[in-house]
């Protein structure tokens, strides 16, 4: 079964294929929806790995995730991703990532977590205009290079990380 | 942390895209108005759009982003556009 963001991603790149007849621009409509789409695949992908790493991945434990899943706030994604994706992290979180064995000085976030963080950071102010400024022009070019992103992201997180564990870490 | 001025931010732009092929058909750099959210919004109008290479356009995304995560507070949001 194919996971939930590929499944939006699918749905994210449906809307941008043109009908052998159609002439000119796609409607705007359904760029704006494809990019919020996009947004939403980053989204979930991240609320569910954090889910599974923090509550377990055992599928009798969906709904224990889906509920911490709830919990999490664009705001507090988008504060967090802006610290961690400069050539050096925010000093408020060095801790954080420091290793155990690292000397002092200022720390970069892995590189697959700067450019997660970047992507989100692009797909946020995108989908934000795309759901609620119809002023703020968007092509069908922008929506065709976020969904390569965000894959590109999801894909980069896929292997520089551990598959989560099955038993319940926290809960 | 200080804002890049618009006629900066322009030059820095025209710059990076020089050696890379999307600066072949980058004819204009539009800043609108900033609106106080955080995200600083960049046009860039191409030619023939339709035909750039997008995992190009990514690249060149990628690179603005990097040149000014420490020269502007504002999260760089680059979109593409038809040149007149």
């Amino acid at each position: 079964m194919a996971s939930y963001e590929r499944e939006m991603l699918v749905a994210a790149r449906i809307l941008l294929v043109r009908s052998p007849n159609s002439r000119g621009r796609l409607p705007d409509a359904r760029v704006r929806r494809s990019i919020s789409t996009t947004y939403y695949a980053l989204f979930h992908f991240l609320i569910e790995e954090a889910g599974k790493r923090l509550v377990g991945a055992d599928n009798f434990l969906r709904s224990r995730r889906r509920i911490l899943a709830r919990n999490f706030t664009r705001s507090g994604l988008k504060t967090t991703f802006a610290k961690i994706r400069g050539q050096t992290i925010d000093q408020s979180v060095e801790g954080f990532l420091r290793g155990a064995n690292a000397g002092p000085g200022r720390i970069a976030a892995p590189p697959f977590a700067r450019s997660f963080a970047s992507a989100f950071l692009d797909a946020h102010s995108k989908r934000e205009d795309a759901d609620y400024d119809r002023n703020e022009f968007l092509t069908a070019a922008d929506a065709d290079i976020l969904i390569k992103r965000v894959e590109a992201a999801v894909q980069d997180w896929n292997a520089a990380t551990d598959p989560p564990a099955s038993t319940p870490c926290i809960c | 942390m200080a804002q890049v001025d618009s006629k900066s931010l322009e030059k820095l732009i025209f710059r990076l895209a020089e050696p890379l092929e999307v600066g072949k058909v980058l004819r204009q750099v539009e800043i609108p108005p900033d609106e106080g959210d955080g995200v600083l919004r960049i046009i860039l109008r191409l030619d023939d759009l339709d035909k750039a290479d997008t995992k190009d356009l990514l690249k060149f995304i990628e690179a603005v982003e990097d040149s000014l995560i420490e020269k502007d507070e504002r999260f760089p949001s680059v979109r593409f556009a038809e040149a007149a």
